[in-house]
């Protein structure tokens, strides 16, 4: 395998980008455990209560709030969400395309014949209250 | 001796829990039906999905001008009338204002040309005549909620003459800041809205839905859900929880044109704070508004945070103006105990001192 391929194959596997993302992943995980933990530390005394198992939950909920509020502010998240919208919005554009062209084919009105239809019904409700406001002035 | 009596304990608390979560289960997969908009009122205009209602007054003397609340685009008008007990309607009827509401209604797919300017001028206007006309009033109170509070400003911008007081709860404004995550998520860096509109001609319902969940979801998937669980024998916390839900859920799509020009012209390029925003082909002025102004923020809201919603103040030149910062979230600012019990008598008083008794 030439030294080019093997760079390739490891692109292909591993994007660099991937590991900064990785990176900031596994650090907050850590700062969430770290939290998880002292909370822990600060119950232990208490023993098994029920009041003790709710206070756990509480700062597992609270730890996990702040970590995906971090997650979902992050540039890593944004760009993946763009992506994802622009992968579904090319998808659904396509099957809208297709299915546009099998009803034009079938001589079956489409959603845009209807909706011209539509746009015309609402110019002339449109023109009518505005006679009728004109009207109301007088 | 001593196992026997554990096991017992651990058996009786399993079936506790079992009959519990089964209890859970029934009610979360086919929750109760619980009513809600219960104010009486007549629908006194219509126009394609638009509905205008009056609610029907409860005392002789009736204060005027009267109050139009125009609500956002998004979601459902009624969480302004949820329960009773827990509705700004019906504290402002009680209160002898002759209150008005734009029911936006749900808009189809052949609605998705409709522009900001047209909910202005063919939709918001309209009900302003009417209403002046009904009232014999030459002027209303504007009340806009959220994204309605934004079109209420606007309008009382280009439309001065219509409007004696402005009251705008939780209302977008300057979109300069990533603070909420709403705004950063729309930024044109990852959210391309010509395309996304142009593709779905509405913006789905499901798509805001999914947003304003994912703006909390420890609160959203989990909190909610292990609240709902510890208080399942209480009765009125149980109401109060399916009212909600169903306004949750009861999600509409927002007219595609309208939706492209909020998210482009407000939330990308902040138009409206920069002097630089247009309606009906003329400039949205926010200094042109000299009416009494009333800012209701709520502090802990991340829908619109407090830092959105606060500029307008200073973007207004009306001399009487003033600012209530509610220790609450968006939707607390309407419903919630605290806002029932404190905020909205203090915005009544505000009222009453800008407004008159008639007979």
């Amino acid at each position: 395998m030439s030294k080019t391929d093997s760079e390739g194959q490891a692109k292909q596997g591993f994007p660099s980008g991937n590991f900064e993302e990785m990176k900031g992943f596994f650090d907050a995980c850590a700062e969430f455990n770290l939290k998880l933990m002292n909370a822990g530390m600060s119950l232990s005394k208490e023993g098994i209560e029920q009041e003790t198992y709710k206070k756990f939950f509480a700062a597992w909920q609270a730890a996990l709030a702040e970590y995906l509020d971090k997650y979902l502010r992050s540039p890593e998240f944004c760009e993946k969400l763009s992506q994802n919208m622009s992968a579904s919005l090319f998808f659904k554009k396509n099957i809208d395309q297709v299915l546009l062209s099998s009803l034009k084919s079938l001589k079956l009105p489409t959603r845009d014949d209807i909706g011209e239809l539509y746009g015309r019904i609402d110019a002339i409700e449109e023109k009518v209250d505005q006679v009728l406001e004109k009207l109301d002035k007088r | 001796m001593f196992p026997d009596v554990f096991s017992q304990m651990m058996v009786k608390e399993a079936e506790s829990h079992l009959s519990k979560f089964k209890k859970m289960r029934d009610l979360l997969t086919d929750f109760p039906k619980v009513k809600v908009g219960q104010t009486p009122s007549d629908v006194v205009f219509r126009k394609n999905k638009m509905k205008l209602l009056r609610y029907i007054p409860q005392v002789e003397k009736l204060r005027k001008p009267p109050v139009l609340i125009v609500y956002a685009l998004v979601n459902r008008p009624y969480i302004l009338d949820l329960q009773s007990g827990r509705s700004v309607i019906q504290t402002l009827v009680s209160k002898g204002y002759d209150t008005y509401l734009i029911d936006w209604g749900v808009p189809s797919d052949f609605d998705k040309h409709i522009s900001l300017t047209d909910y202005q001028e063919k939709y918001i206007r309209r009900c302003v005549e009417l209403i002046k006309r009904n009232s014999g009033c030459d002027k209303v109170t504007l009340i806009g909620y959220c994204m309605g509070g934004t079109m209420s400003a606007m309008y009382a911008a280009q439309h001065q003459q219509d409007v004696k007081n402005l009251v705008i709860m939780a209302a977008p404004i300057d979109f300069a800041s990533r603070e909420g995550l709403l705004y950063l998520w729309s930024d044109k860096k990852f959210f391309d809205v010509d395309k996304f509109i142009e593709t779905y001609g509405n913006c789905p319902p499901d798509f805001l839905q999914w947003s304003f969940l994912l703006l909390k979801p420890v609160q959203n998937f989990i909190s909610k859900y292990t609240g709902f669980y510890d208080r399942l024998e209480d009765d009125k916390f149980l109401e109060n929880f399916f009212a909600m839900e169903t306004w949750v859920n009861d999600n509409i799509p927002v007219a595609g044109e309208a939706y492209r020009e909020f998210i482009k012209y407000l939330f990308q390029e902040n138009r409206l704070v920069r002097g630089e925003m247009k309606l009906n082909n003329a400039p949205v002025k926010l200094q042109n508004i000299n009416c009494p102004v009333l800012n209701l923020v709520a502090e802990k809201d991340f829908l619109v945070p407090p830092g959105s919603s606060v500029p307008f103040n200073d973007l207004v030149s009306s001399a009487d103006k003033e600012i209530i910062t509610f220790p609450s979230g968006h939707i607390g600012l309407s419903v919630g105990s605290g806002a029932m019990k404190i905020l909205w008598p203090k915005v009544c008083q505000w009222l009453d001192a800008r407004s008159e008794t008639t007979n």
